[in-house]
């Protein structure tokens, strides 16, 4: 099958339910969006997450009611060197979406755990590895490392053998 | 002068009772039950009829440290673990005994990272290594 160009203009992109609601709730949230090998991926505003994935949740034509996955992507030396992904899965409408948000200056974004309990262990997950804190989190804490750790061992300037 | 003199000199009861007990020792050394990776699979196998480690006496795995002689240390020693199994290895009774089986727990095997313990000697003594049951270190 040969590779069709990924799509990135939104009025292309319009009859997606996910993208055509937030666009209709408030387009200055929306950065972008790419239609890639039949996944849309949306670019979110970081301020706005939290009050976009409780709109995709809350969906009554779609709802996003499962929250697939949280992880982040180191994209060092460039910049904004971070970038949160979330996966939504709608199980009534056996659509998916990809959200994701740049972090520019500070490694910080508002949790959305409050949304779907699930981003709990996620965002664990990426503040042990990543050092991306989450404002609003109710137990921000370290998962996987020893709770002693230094450092966030999953980033790029980070040496696989570590500091020993 | 009854016909107890002398007896004792050579300290032969004593020799005795350490001959037995470690004859005891050596021909009943009860594992700890414990694995950590892929090879805790190699060693239940080796526990099963096929391969039969009962051979030596060790077919009793025991579920505490308090009651085993010995603490295979099978698989991957993360860091975070390593305390753990420290303390597990502080719990067992002396005289007790570590082995340390394959690469991995050894020397790190092919994980040089920094989550892994490069080699559980670094926590705990072990009488055996995978090199030196080879004569290689």
């Amino acid at each position: 099958m040969p590779l069709v160009p990924a799509i990135t203009e939104l009025d292309q992109l319009k009859g997606h339910p996910a993208l055509a609601k937030m666009l209709a709730w408030n387009s200055e949230a929306v950065e972008g969006a790419k239609f890639d090998r039949d996944e849309l991926t949306i670019y979110i505003e970081r301020s706005s997450i939290r009050e976009v994935c409780s709109l995709l949740r809350d969906d009554r034509d779609c709802p996003f009611n499962f929250l697939v996955d949280v992880t982040c992507v180191d994209w060092y030396p460039k910049q904004p060197r971070f970038e949160i992904v979330y996966h939504l899965l709608s199980i009534t409408r056996k659509e998916r979406v990809r959200l994701k948000v740049r972090l520019g200056d500070s490694p910080e974004v508002d949790s959305v755990t409050s949304v779907w309990p699930a981003a709990n262990y996620f965002e664990r997950e990426v503040y042990d590895l990543f050092g991306v804190r989450f404002n609003g989190h109710p137990y921000l804490r370290r998962l996987l490392m020893p709770e002693d750790w230094e450092g966030y061992p999953l980033r790029k300037d980070y040496p696989v053998e570590g500091y020993r | 002068m009854g016909w107890l003199q002398n007896k004792f000199e050579k300290n032969f009861l004593i020799t005795t009772v350490d001959y037995v007990f470690n004859w005891a020792r050596k021909s009943a050394v009860w594992p700890m039950t414990f694995g950590l990776a892929c090879c805790a699979i190699e060693m239940i196998a080796s526990s099963t009829a096929r391969f039969d480690i009962a051979r030596f006496g060790s077919e009793v795995f025991r579920p505490s440290p308090r009651q085993s002689d010995l603490m295979i240390v099978a698989g991957t020693v993360t860091l975070k673990m390593a305390p753990v199994v420290k303390r597990i290895y502080d719990q067992m009774p002396d005289p007790k005994w570590v082995i340390s089986m394959g690469a991995c727990s050894s020397v790190g095997g092919p994980f040089n990272t920094y989550a892994v313990l490069q080699g559980v000697d670094k926590i705990v003594p072990t009488v055996l290594r995978p090199a030196q049951a080879a004569g290689q270190d």
